[in-house]
C-alpha cells in the first residue's frame, strides 16, 4: 500500500518535506453550489449541436460547395449550352424534319402530300440500289480514286461526273411561304424513324460524298415506308445519288417516275434536269 | 465533498445510482468530481464552468445509450476529451483577452478554507506551475491521488489502466516533483547568497 506523501509524518529529505508542504497547501476541488446550480440551469435550454457534429458537417460541406463552385465555373466557361443532346425524348427534340430542311438545301415537298405512292417506284428503286451492309459511319472525303472504286462497286461502272454539291433545286423553283408552312407541318408530322433515315442518306450524300451509301439508305426507306411522309425527299436523294454515281439512265428513270407521280412537286426541276441529261 | 481537518477529502465513494440512470441524478452525484478531474487535466480555472457544461451536455446526449457499469470511467473519458479540446483552443480564446488571466488561480474558492492566506496562495501557484510542466498522465495521477484523495484502484478504474500503471505514473510524478522542488530550492539559495 502506497501512502500519500502529504500524510507522512517523517520525510527523508528537505525536498520531500517541501513537496509535501506544497501538496498540503491545495485542497480538493470544491465547486460552489451556486455554480453547480447555474451549470445545471444552463443545460436545461435547447440542445446545442455538439462541436464534433459541427466539425463533421463543416468538413463534409467543403467538398460539396467546392464541387458546386467548380461545376458552375466550368459551365460558365465552356458549356453555355449545357443541355444534354442524347437524353432528350423524341417529343422534346426539335423537329427532325425541320433539321433536315435546315441542314440541307434539299427543299421539302409542299404539295401532293397525300398522293399515293406508285408501286413501281419503290420496287425499281429497291432493285437498283445496293443494300447497305456495314454500319453507317462517317467516311473520308471522296477522292477521285475513291469515287472510281465506288463507281466500280456500283452497277453503272461509270465515272463520277456530277458535282455532289450541286443544288437539287432548279433555278427559279417556286418556294412560296404558304408552302413552307405546309412543309414544316408535314415534316413535323413525319415519324422520327423516317426522318432519321432520310437525314442519314442526305448526310452520306452531302457530307461523306458517299452516293452508294446514300442510295442504299433511301432504298431502305422506300422499302420500309412506301407511303411515308418523306417519299418525295427520298426520291430526290435517290436521283441525286444516282447522278453522283454516274448512273444517268437510272436517274432519268427515277425522275420520270417522279414527274408522273408528282407533276407539280417541289423537285420537278431536279427531275427534269435528270431526264434531260447533261447539256452539250 | 466533505474534507477533514487536514484539508484532505476522504475516499470518494462510488455513488449507487438506480438504473435507468436519470441525468439529474448523475449530475448531482458527479459534478464536483468532474470539476476535480478537469482541474487535474489542466483545464484553465477561468474555463472550468464552460468546460463542465460541455461535459454534461455530452453526458445528457449520450446517457440513454450508456449501459456499462463503469459510469465514472465513462464520465472521466468524456471529461478528458473535453479538456483536450479546451487546451487546444485555449491559446486562441485568450489571444484577444485584454487582461491575461492567471491560469494558476482558482476563480472559485476550491480549497477547504475560504480564508486563504497569502502564503497559501503563493504555494498553490507554485505547485500548479510545477505540475503544469509534467506529462499529462503523471500530473493527473498525482493530483487525483495526492490532492483529490482517490485510491489507486479508483484511479485505475477511472483511467482504464492496470493498477501497476497507476503506481508507476505516481512514482515518476513524485520524482519529477522532487526534482522541481530541488531546482527551485537551489535557485532560491543562489538568490539569497547561500552556498
Amino acid at each position: 500500500m502506497i501512502d500519500r506523501l502529504r500524510d507522512r509524518a517523517e520525510y527523508g529529505n528537505r525536498d520531500e518535506a517541501e513537496a509535501a508542504r506544497l501538496l498540503r497547501s491545495v485542497g480538493p476541488a470544491v465547486a460552489p453550489a451556486a455554480v453547480e446550480q447555474r451549470v445545471l440551469g444552463s443545460l436545461g435550454g435547447p440542445r446545442r449541436i455538439g462541436p464534433r457534429a459541427m466539425r463533421v458537417a463543416t468538413v463534409a460541406s467543403v467538398p460539396v460547395v467546392a464541387t458546386a463552385v467548380l461545376a458552375a465555373t466550368l459551365a460558365v466557361m465552356f458549356g453555355r449550352d449545357a443541355r444534354p443532346r442524347h437524353s432528350q425524348s423524341p417529343a422534346a427534340q426539335p423537329s427532325v424534319s425541320s433539321r433536315l430542311a435546315v441542314a440541307s438545301p434539299l427543299p421539302l415537298a409542299v404539295d401532293d402530300v397525300r398522293a399515293p405512292a406508285k408501286a413501281a417506284l419503290p420496287d425499281r428503286t429497291a432493285s437498283q440500289l445496293e443494300p447497305i451492309a456495314e454500319p453507317i459511319t462517317p467516311q473520308p472525303k471522296a477522292s477521285p480514286g475513291n469515287r472510281r472504286q465506288q463507281a466500280i462497286a456500283s452497277r453503272s461502272h461509270a465515272t463520277p461526273t456530277t458535282d455532289s454539291t450541286s443544288s437539287m433545286e432548279a433555278p427559279g423553283s417556286p418556294a412560296p411561304s404558304s408552302d413552307s408552312d405546309s412543309a414544316e407541318a408535314r415534316a413535323a408530322a413525319a415519324p422520327a424513324e423516317e426522318a432519321s433515315i432520310v437525314l442519314a442518306a442526305l448526310r452520306a450524300l452531302r457530307r461523306s460524298h458517299d452516293p452508294v451509301r446514300a442510295g442504299a439508305l433511301v432504298s431502305r426507306y422506300l422499302e420500309s415506308f412506301p407511303q411515308g411522309a418523306l417519299v418525295q425527299e427520298a426520291t430526290a436523294v435517290a436521283i441525286e445519288a444516282s447522278l453522283a454515281r454516274g448512273d444517268r439512265e437510272f436517274a432519268a428513270r427515277l425522275a420520270k417516275e417522279y414527274l408522273g407521280r408528282y407533276p407539280s412537286g417541289r423537285f420537278v426541276p431536279l427531275a427534269r434536269k435528270a431526264v434531260a441529261g447533261p447539256r452539250p | 465533498m466533505q474534507v477533514d481537518d487536514k484539508g484532505r477529502s476522504p475516499e470518494p465513494k462510488r455513488p449507487d445510482l438506480d438504473r435507468p440512470l436519470a441525468f439529474e441524478t448523475v449530475y448531482r452525484a458527479y459534478f464536483r468530481q468532474v470539476v476535480g478531474w478537469m482541474r487535474a487535466m489542466n483545464v484553465p480555472p477561468a474555463d472550468m464552468e464552460d468546460a463542465a457544461q460541455e461535459v454534461f451536455l455530452v453526458v445528457r446526449r449520450k446517457l440513454p445509450r450508456f449501459h456499462d457499469e463503469n459510469l465514472a470511467g465513462w464520465l472521466y473519458r468524456i471529461a478528458d476529451l473535453t479538456a483536450r479540446n479546451y487546451r487546444r483552443l485555449a491559446w486562441f480564446k485568450h489571444l484577444f483577452a485584454r487582461d491575461p488571466v492567471d491560469q494558476t488561480m482558482d476563480p472559485w474558492p476550491m480549497t477547504a478554507s475560504p480564508a486563504i492566506s497569502l502564503e497559501q496562495k503563493e504555494d498553490h501557484r507554485t505547485l500548479f506551475r510545477m505540475m503544469a510542466r509534467m506529462s499529462a498522465k503523471r500530473r493527473e495521477t498525482l493530483i487525483l491521488f495526492e490532492i483529490e484523495g482517490y485510491s489507486g484502484q479508483e484511479i485505475a478504474a477511472l483511467q482504464g489502466v492496470p493498477i501497476k500503471t497507476v503506481w508507476t505514473r505516481l512514482h515518476h510524478a513524485r520524482r519529477d516533483l522532487m526534482e522541481m522542488v530541488a531546482s527551485s530550492r537551489r535557485r532560491h539559495d543562489r538568490e539569497v547568497g547561500k552556498p
